[in-house]
């Protein structure tokens, strides 16, 4: 490596990966992996302590000082397309320069976006084909794709507007409830519970289930607890949204079976 | 089971396209995920009971997604969320504050154990088999390092 680079630019991109990779649903133990082996092919010692809102990087800087940097991650979606080229770039760390290296990492959080009619198509199908999974038929399957729809729409609309997680699941839970008892009250189905199911199985918190397993094992305790905390407030929301409507629906006089 | 099968990948599909996984991860992880579920109806066919059969389509995506994460070069995330998203239990989850919105509470603790123990059989399959894989790595790892020196 000709090129040296000072301990304040490593340290600036160091956190800009590991933000840029923890924000896009990555386990917290794999991001202070990849924040220590940067570090490293850049010739500092790195040290990282990560929680799901912060990350702090400290490095040992060459005129025997210590220097820090705190990053805050105050949104989080999910792109793991983002996480799949992060991860592929930095075990190419080696044909790059730090600004090659740099640029490289600004475009990827620039593009490759979920664009919103994949969103909606994805739902769509999510919510037709579990109706037929869950063990309905055409007309679950229809009304499935119909409550896949709204319930895409409403939480893209609540997400535009930077609402917090809770309320958004909350209003996918009750759009998709709606859609259902609509469907039940027109005497259209008879199977209501498993088109609710089925759509919110959108919803259902399969992303941070998963992280929070592979964090405990780990052995990242706090990240996986906390993790784990995201899974039962998601899981109550999105219970308190169907309850809602379920109840409204069924003190005006309908049925759900 | 064939119908159950195509609209099981399906469903796979619709979730790598929701977490934007593209390309040969996302075929691989689709046709993984519809022989996951497969096998969870199968066991429970021939009676098995509900853990054993979750535990058993846990360890198959595990595997599955442990081997897409290899040969592709690609963080394990990338194939296990979408194939594992199906198999979380949601039904049961739904049923128990559906059975607590009535006023049933003997049904919903029925099913709210049962929402557990589907949760711990998952996990349980999943510990298994990323354990067999992180020791096989290391191995590995250690035989090249041998052969370096």
């Amino acid at each position: 490596m000709g090129y040296k680079c000072s301990e304040y630019e490593v340290l600036e991109l160091v956190s800009f990966v590991g933000k840029l990779y923890l924000k896009n649903g990555a386990e917290v133990y794999k991001t202070e992996e990849i924040i220590c082996n940067v570090g490293q092919h850049f010739g500092y010692n790195v040290e990282t302590f990560s929680t799901l809102t912060c990350i702090v990087v400290s490095l040992s800087g060459r005129d025997k000082e210590y220097r820090s940097k705190v990053t805050r991650i105050n949104a989080r979606d999910l792109n793991i397309q983002k996480l799949h080229l992060v991860n592929k770039l930095t075990n190419e760390i080696d044909n790059y320069t730090y600004k090659d290296f740099y640029r490289e990492i600004l475009k990827i959080n620039d593009n490759y976006f979920l664009e919103f009619h994949r969103y909606v198509i994805g739902c769509i199908i999510v919510g037709i084909s579990f109706g037929i999974v869950f063990g309905g038929g055409k007309p679950e399957a229809i009304t499935g794709g119909f409550g896949g729809l709204f319930l895409s729409l409403a939480t893209s609309l609540f997400n535009k507007y930077n609402i917090n997680g809770v309320l958004v699941n909350i209003a996918g839970g009750a759009a998709c409830t709606t859609v259902a008892c609509t469907a039940t009250y027109l005497g259209y189905t008879t199977k209501t519970s498993i088109i609710i199911v089925g759509c919110l199985m959108i919803l259902v918190p399969g992303l941070a289930f998963a992280n929070s397993m592979r964090d405990f094992i780990a052995g990242d305790l706090i990240a996986g607890s906390s993790r784990l905390m995201e899974v039962i407030m998601i899981a109550t929301s999105l219970s308190v949204g169907v309850g809602l409507v379920a109840k409204i629906f069924t003190l005006m006089g309908g049925v759900i079976y | 089971m064939i119908i159950q099968f195509i609209f099981s990948i399906l469903s796979v599909i619709g979730f790598t396209i929701i977490f934007n996984v593209r390309g040969k991860i996302a075929f691989w992880s689709a046709l993984g995920g519809g022989i996951g579920w497969i096998i969870y109806l199968f066991t429970k066919k021939i009676g098995f009971s509900l853990g054993v059969s979750f535990f058993l389509a846990g360890s198959w995506i595990t595997f599955v997604s442990q081997l897409i994460a290899i040969y592709f070069k690609t963080p394990v995330t990338s194939a296990l969320i979408p194939t594992l998203t199906p198999l979380v239990p949601g039904g049961g989850a739904y049923y128990t504050m559906f059975y607590l919105l009535n006023e049933d509470y003997d049904l919903a603790l029925t099913k709210g154990t049962e929402t557990i123990v589907v949760c711990g059989a998952i996990i349980l399959g999943f510990l298994t088999v990323s354990e067999i894989f992180r020791l096989y790595l290391l191995r590995k790892k250690r035989i090249e390092k041998i052969k370096k020196q």
